[in-house]
């Protein structure tokens, strides 16, 4: 994952979505980023702006989950985290943002697991070359430098190799969802399972993806180990 | 004309000025048990004689009686008002429903009546005692805590009060420090704290005691569990005489609510009930209407929370409730009724009907919960066009003008990159590539050395052959003639070259005759070079041998060098 910036003139959708925002057309500004997003959607720009747009409508879930998507592509997005807070704020059902990782884990990730990659294959070809001047070492304390070093290269190696898998998880998983919308005609509960619960999940309740049901529904599990099954159309996965 | 509207308007402020003298009666508390003393408070506007005639036959007026004044600002006025008090006590021993008033206060000429009040007295409460010991009934008077119940309901109302035992007769009560409860539990006083005390004679153990209830309070437990209510003390007096009291403790069981209540719970043990009421049957369409839901009963009244409203699409609830309080703690609880007025706002046109609102609370006595609920309500409201026109301009004002934005957009595009090199075929084989070509070089490395290694040795071996043959030929050719030192040293340096060679001792100097004498297994050819050494060793320190020992001694060194094959002789 690697970031880069573009002029608008390539991404006419964007633009129109730019120009309805300003003009307070969030519903059209909406269609304009949610196209943009089709046609770019690593346009962290755009998921940005849609998340803007749904939360000036009101549509706190699906902004929500616009902003959870800036974040996985871009962990350190304080910005994106603030707004999430707020829409917590707003929603006012109990549900409150929790981080999946810790502030550690958010710093390493931005670096990316490209980023990792690259400095585990320097580490290793360091490591080689020190490999090899420990063993052609005449010298003692030349030699005992050379295995230090060697070590250490080797910790970081792993270090960086574990960051960059742990990087390319976060980067490419989809089982995390957000509740985006209730329909009240339906329960989420599935009978024949004793373990599911038959309380509704709020919008903003953050869940994790653990199957996939018959009859479209999810199997999900809330951030307290609570079961539920729950509609695909009631649920957005970041 | 003038004159009329003179007199009129002289009326309206001569009934305004009465309008605001008024006096009034009121009762604390409304229920009270036989026997329990309870206030009477009488307010007026204006001084003058009180006629307390109208009470109770049954009424039994204590001494205490309290009057004054006092003076309070009207702000909105910016008058001082003087309000007259008279606060009488007693006690009813009967049960029944009271009514007291009205009082009258007459000034000069003039006579103000005050509204009735009633007061309900039931039968006292049932208390159960706490333990008393066999030392404090040797003394001459004991006290104990008694409660209502010793096993109760969280949140429900639990009625604690001293009860004092004297084998003389008491006239007052010093130095009282009340019972203690668990921080969390507030008490109320309902009464029974006066240090004068009304007391009757009882049999208790079989003994007559002069005896009075005392410190009366409720209390209502939160936590579940058991706690214990600390024991009191005081002084009780007979006169100038006294004796210390102290009572003992008692344990009181708090136990849970059952589990699951019902999604209307509003936490209210006891006994409640629910009403609401619209103050118009008839509404425009976007006004805003008061609905009352008034919550009533005895229990933990004064701890429920707000009932939910449940209003049907078009109806938009206008902030918090106004909450009108009206209870009073006594023996029951908190007894009384709260309301809650919601100021409703309906958007659409049409007869609707309200939903019923419904709460459910525990009552103790059935150990269960149960539900209350108020009557479905009609509600006309007439459709108002300005109001629909309003209300499309709201929504299309509401879209663009109403809107917080937490962050500024985001003009400019970033591009995040998903195409992660981990995991590829690439990234494995960068990762890997430097470890094999590590391994790789090592491999020539280690080759390259055993080959230059083996060149080496093999350009030793040849200088050490040829020199082998230098000395050979030099002993050869001195065999015969010559002096010994240039045929025996010849043939000891030929001798230990050529196991030099043979033993791949390539530039080590001279080898150790033992370690040569071992190298060789066999009998015959070990004494072969032990002879040949000895040949050399006496040449070399002692007498010179003769000619003969010098071929035989060639001829040893000829049969040894064969054996080795290493060159040919």
């Amino acid at each position: 994952m690697s970031f880069c910036a573009f002029t608008i003139d390539q991404n006419p959708a964007f633009q129109k979505g730019i120009d309805a925002f300003n003009k307070k057309d969030f519903a059209i500004a909406t269609n304009h980023f949610e196209e943009e997003l089709k046609n770019t959607p690593n346009n962290v720009s755009a998921q940005f702006n849609l998340g803007l747009s749904h939360s000036a409508q009101k549509n706190y879930g699906k902004a929500i989950v616009a902003f959870e998507r800036v974040l996985k592509q871009m962990p350190m997005d304080y910005e994106a985290i603030d707004n999430i807070k707020y829409l917590y704020e707003e929603l006012n059902n109990g549900e409150e943002w929790t981080s999946d990782i810790s502030p550690l884990q958010r710093a390493l990730y931005a670096i990316t697991s490209t980023t990792w990659s690259y400095i585990s294959i320097i580490l290793s070809i360091l490591f080689t070359i020190t490999l090899h001047v420990f063993r052609s070492a005449k010298n003692h304390n030349k030699k005992r430098l050379s295995l230090l070093i060697s070590g250490l290269l080797i910790a970081l190696l792993f270090f960086s190799l574990y960051t960059a898998s742990e990087a390319y998880q976060y980067e490419t998983s989809r089982d995390i969802g957000i509740v985006t919308n209730i329909d009240q005609s339906e329960t989420h509960h599935k009978k024949s399972d004793e373990s599911i619960k038959e309380k509704k999940l709020p919008i903003g309740t953050k869940v994790k993806r653990i199957g996939l049901s018959k009859g479209k529904l999810q199997k999900v599990q809330t951030k307290n180990g609570a079961t539920y099954y729950i509609r695909s159309s009631e649920i957005e996965f970041i | 004309m003038k004159k009329y509207i003179v007199v009129i308007l002289s009326l309206f402020v001569v009934l305004f000025a009465n309008a605001q003298k008024k006096v009034h009666i009121e009762l604390t508390p409304k229920n009270a048990e036989i026997g329990e003393t309870f206030n009477i408070t009488i307010t007026s506007s204006v001084p003058g004689n009180l006629n307390f005639d109208n009470v109770p036959d049954l009424f039994i007026q204590d001494y205490n009686v309290q009057r004054g004044s006092k003076k309070s600002i009207d702000h909105v006025s910016r008058t001082i008002r003087a309000e007259y008090y008279y606060t009488f006590t007693g006690m009813i021993t009967k049960a029944g429903q009271y009514n007291f008033g009205p009082v009258f206060i007459t000034n000069g000429n003039k006579t103000h009546s005050s509204n009735k009040a009633t007061i309900t007295i039931g039968e006292k409460v049932q208390m159960q005692p706490g333990e008393v010991s066999s030392n404090q009934l040797q003394d001459p008077a004991f006290g104990i805590i008694q409660t209502n119940k010793k096993t109760i309901y969280e949140g429900a109302p639990l009625l604690v009060s001293c009860k004092i035992y004297a084998q003389y007769d008491p006239t007052h009560v010093g130095a009282y420090k009340s019972y203690t409860v668990p921080r969390s539990n507030r008490k109320h006083s309902i009464g029974n704290n006066a240090t004068t005390i009304k007391h009757h004679i009882e049999r208790f153990k079989g003994r007559e005691y002069y005896t009075f209830d005392y410190d009366k309070n409720i209390i209502f437990p939160s936590r579940i569990g058991t706690f214990h209510i600390q024991p009191f003390s005081l002084n009780l007096h007979q006169g100038y005489e006294s004796f210390p009291v102290v009572s003992g403790d008692i344990e009181i069981e708090v136990l849970p609510l059952p589990e699951n209540p019902p999604s209307d719970f509003i936490g209210g043990v006891g006994k409640f009930s629910i009403e609401s009421n619209l103050n118009s049957k008839t509404i425009k369409q976007g006004e805003v209407f008061n609905l009352k839901v008034k919550i009533s009963g005895s229990g933990n009244l004064h701890n429920i929370s707000a009932p939910e409203l449940k209003l049907p699409d078009g109806f938009t609830v206008y902030g918090d409730p106004i909450i009108n309080e009206r209870y009073s703690i006594d023996i029951n609880g908190a007894e009384g009724e709260i309301e809650y007025e919601y100021n409703v706002q309906a958007k659409n046109a049409g007869i609707t009907e309200l939903p019923e609102t419904s709460i459910s609370y525990f009552d103790p006595n059935k150990e269960k919960y149960i539900q209350s609920r108020t009557k479905e309500q009609k509600l006309n409201v007439v459709e108002d066009i300005n109001f629909i026109a309003a209300q499309e301009n709201d929504k299309t004002i509401k879209n663009k003008d109403l809107v917080v934005h937490r962050s500024e957009i985001r003009n400019i595009i970033s591009i995040v990159k998903n195409n992660s090199l981990f995991g590829t075929t690439i990234f494995w084989s960068s990762l890997t590539l430097p470890f094999l070509a590590s391994f790789f070089l090592l491999f020539l490395t280690k080759k390259r050395s055993q080959i230059d290694e083996n060149i080496k040795n093999k350009q030793q071996r040849n200088e050490q052959l040829a020199q082998l043959k230098k000395h050979i030929e030099k002993a050869k050719s001195n065999s015969t003639t010559g002096p010994d030192q240039q045929f025996y040293p010849h043939i000891e340096n030929a001798l230990i070259k050529a196991f030099e060679i043979k033993m791949n001792r390539y530039g080590e100097q001279s080898r150790e005759k033992q370690e040569i004498l071992e190298y060789i297994d066999d009998q015959e050819r070990q004494e072969k070079i032990r002879s040949i050494f000895a040949s050399c060793d006496q040449a070399k320190y002692g007498f010179s041998p003769d000619k003969a020992s010098r071929l035989e001694t060639l001829n040893n060194l000829k049969a040894v060098i064969h054996n080795l094959n290493i060159i040919k002789w």
